[in-house]
């Protein structure tokens, strides 16, 4: 039996530690995970679906689904690239079952927060615009290679593509974010 | 990491990125996660009362069937039959069933 960390004491652990008092059963240890990296899978999914409020969905899923399989966890170290792979499998699925996975441009802008400079603001919507025009499995590779900095080899593993689909994707994919940004430059 | 190959302007455009606000995400899915704790806990509940309640229904009839095979046996087989009954005999079983329920819930 673990005795649980307190808030306070979860607060300032190292991640490790967190990960291991989560595996063992520590409910609170998860929601302190869940607090640390809810920025980057939620940001994974806003990149590959750009609707806030489906990615905080196939987030919350993500978490869900860990939370349940955690304790098949063997090592610690390994949770961040396994809730990854997660994430990545959630969003395949969604796409294998045909369901809506991108969203128009008026969704993200109105829930976008006006808080960083207009410049950056519309050099991000742009990104986020032309990575939409593209196809769900190229956007995925494209966004793992160039947002996660997957290599194409953690990226065929992750998303069972094989290798030189994996890369002919990321190339055709840069190719045309570069033409649709041809003003970013 | 392989970077070989990568835009360098994209992969500026991609870490410029700004990470999405904590707003009442964490607190939604601690919610959810307490929720889905709740279900499990009354799944297992649930699990257990069906379980002794099939082995309170089912006990007595495996009794009598057990002791119809034990005399049975008895009666074809005095030695084999009286070594398990003995107190070895009965012992021998319960360590292969603790076994064999161990590697069950392991």
């Amino acid at each position: 039996m673990t005795r649980a960390l307190s808030p306070n004491a979860l607060r300032g652990a190292d991640e490790l530690t967190v990960i291991a008092a989560a595996i063992a059963g520590d409910d609170g240890a998860y929601g302190e995970l869940v607090r640390r990296r809810q920025g980057p899978i939620r940001q994974l999914f806003r990149r590959l679906c750009r609707n806030p409020a489906l990615a905080d969905d196939l987030s919350q899923q993500a978490f869900l689904q860990a939370w349940r399989h955690i304790d098949t966890l063997k090592s610690p170290a390994a949770f961040a690239g396994w809730l990854r792979r997660l994430a990545i499998n959630i969003w395949l699925q969604r796409v294998r079952a045909g369901r809506p996975v991108a969203e128009g441009l008026d969704d993200l802008s109105a829930a976008e927060e006006p808080t960083q400079p207009a410049a950056m603001l519309n050099e991000q919507l742009d990104l986020d615009s032309a990575l939409a025009t593209l196809p769900p499995t190229v956007r995925l590779c494209i966004t793992l290679a160039y947002a996660e900095r997957m290599s194409h080899r953690e990226i065929c593993e992750a998303t069972q593509l094989p290798l030189g689909t994996v890369k002919s994707h990321i190339t055709r994919g840069a190719a045309r974010l570069r033409d649709l940004l041809g003003a970013y430059a | 990491m392989n970077d070989a190959g990568l835009d360098p302007d994209l992969l500026r455009l991609f870490a410029e990125a700004p990470t999405p606000p904590e707003g009442t995400f964490v607190a939604a899915t601690i919610a959810k996660l307490e929720s889905a704790r709740r279900a499990r806990l009354i799944r297992r509940l649930a699990g257990t009362i069906v379980i002794l309640v099939v082995a309170a229904i089912v006990a007595p009839y495996v009794a009598q069937q057990t002791l119809i095979a034990m005399d049975w046996l008895t009666d074809r087989l005095p030695e084999t039959g009286a070594a398990l009954a003995s107190p070895i005999g009965c012992v021998c079983a319960a360590v292969i069933a603790w076994r064999i329920a161990r590697r069950q819930f392991n």
